[in-house]
């Protein structure tokens, strides 16, 4: 009789399983689950109460459905996706989840036949009055009785709106940085054709104001534009993004090789220049090297050219060295001409460095000391 | 008999200029055009062009296809240099502005060497 009496009111009681859940934990506490396919509580299987405690209890968005009719249970994280209301609980999966089912379907009964997978994408939901694309992954796993007998389906939600909305957003991004590179590109080669087209223009006025008059100063004249021209290559070549240290004496030293003959000797580590200062130092080889040419090392058929630089210990500052040998007995210059007034004072002021001639009789030696940056 | 040359050039200085240089080679001037549709509609009574690639904007490529089709040699003569050719034309000759006399003598003589 006690005995009776006591499972009377557990009867009436909620079971433990149902306890907490928020909002939803109180609609599956009142819910008459006697007009349902599973009956009382008190008489469902082990497997869907703990189904059920884990899903009271966890903030990740979970569904279950349980029984061959998918009877619906989801707990308050769920309704955030959802967007909806309460309702649906209780009642089997074609009703409650009659807007979507069609796209859940084959997952919910592939996991019914003990198939687990797992289904990604937007899905338009109704948040603050607005409707916006949000993105999840739902997966959906077999739920055993004891036995093994697949007794309902478990799905758990996550919401993947961040990650997809921050990866669309770096690609916006990456695509906006192509293009601007792009446009970069495409401006960059118009100035070099620019450059280009007026350096050949200057170079036929050249051509034909000096025509007959004077030689010399024709070529010499032509041979300074080629050698802006050909650094300008270099540059163009980087897109004036600068260029090694070794490419800008090679470029300017290409004019005097001979074949099978070595005249330079070129060494030091690796360095990069910014346009300015590879320019700058072009320009000064050119000058030293049609100095080479004309009373130097360069200018009989032993003469050799050391080149060679050196990084300083402070890591900034290189040291270059030009050292003729085996030319013909230095004199000085009476008078200094462009080009080594280029070399002393231009490139010491332009590259903010030092530049120190010194016309020793076996040969000239520069050098000059100029900060990287 | 040396061969005649088209020039298609749209910087007057320059054409000038390679109209001296290129006779000064031994070669003769068939004519200088500044403009694609000028040598379009031109006959062809010359044995070779230098063509400068971009005309009074617009580019001289579909000229270089007809000189192609035709077997008419022709060089390019660009500030763009290599890049600027599309790869359709890739094997012809390219002088990157400005270049030395030197350098166009040295093509012309491989595809049309003067005979004295």
């Amino acid at each position: 009789m006690n005995l009776h009496i006591n499972e009377k009111l557990m009867a009436a009681l909620p079971p433990d399983f149902l306890a907490g859940g928020g909002l939803m934990g109180m609609a599956m506490r009142s819910h008459d689950w006697g007009a349902t396919p599973l009956g009382a509580p008190q008489d469902w299987p082990d497997a869907l109460r703990t189904c059920l405690r884990i899903l009271l209890a966890s903030r990740q968005p979970m569904w279950l459905w349980w029984g061959p009719k998918l009877v619906s249970f989801h707990n308050d994280a769920a309704l955030r996706v959802m967007g909806a209301s309460s309702g649906g609980l209780g009642q089997p999966a074609r009703q409650a989840w009659a807007g979507v089912w069609q796209r859940f379907r084959t997952r919910v009964e592939g996991a019914m036949n003990g198939l687990a997978s797992a289904q990604a994408g937007p899905m338009a939901v109704r948040r603050d009055g607005t409707a916006e694309d949000n993105y999840y992954t739902f997966s959906f796993s077999p739920v055993p009785e004891e036995g093994g007998r697949i007794g309902g389906v478990l799905c758990v939600c996550s919401d993947d709106t961040g990650r997809v909305v921050a990866t669309r957003q770096l690609a916006l991004e990456i695509e906006h940085r192509r293009r601007v590179e792009q446009h970069q590109n495409a401006l960059l080669d118009e100035l070099n054709h620019r450059v280009k087209n007026t350096l050949a223009t200057v170079q036929a006025m050249a051509m034909q104001t000096l025509r007959g008059i004077d030689l010399q100063a024709r070529d010499a004249f032509l041979a300074r534009l080629f050698a802006l021209s050909s650094q300008h290559d270099l540059l163009t070549l980087d897109n004036w993004a600068g260029t090694s240290f070794e490419g800008v004496v090679c470029r300017a030293l290409r004019p005097w090789h001979e074949e099978g003959r070595a005249r330079f000797h070129v060494e030091g580590p690796a360095i990069h220049l910014d346009p300015k200062r590879a320019l700058a130092l072009g320009m000064g080889f050119h000058e030293l090297a049609t100095n080479a040419a004309r009373y130097g090392a360069l200018s009989n058929a032993e003469g050799l050219v050391h080149v060679t630089w050196a990084i300083l210990e402070d890591g900034k500052t290189v040291r270059l060295r030009w050292e003729e040998r085996g030319g013909p007995p230095v004199v000085r210059p009476p008078r200094k001409g462009f080009g080594l007034r280029l070399i002393e004072h231009g490139l010491g002021r332009e590259l903010s460095g030092v530049v120190a001639l010194d016309f020793a009789p076996d040969g000239l030696v520069c050098e000059w000391v100029m900060k990287l940056s | 008999m040396a061969a005649r040359i088209l020039v298609l050039e749209d910087e007057i200085i320059v054409a000038l200029f390679l109209e001296d240089i290129l006779a000064e080679f031994g070669y003769q001037v068939a004519g200088v055009l500044t403009h694609v549709e000028q040598a379009l509609a031109l006959e062809a009574d010359y044995d070779l062009a230098i063509l400068d690639v971009h005309l009074n904007g617009r580019d001289v490529f579909d000229f270089a296809d007809r000189l192609a089709q035709r077997g008419t040699p022709f060089i390019f003569a660009t500030g763009y240099g290599e890049r600027g050719i599309p790869d359709r034309f890739r094997g012809c000759s390219v002088l990157q502005k400005p270049f030395v006399p030197e350098d166009l003598k040295r093509v012309l003589n491989r595809i049309a060497p003067v005979t004295a």
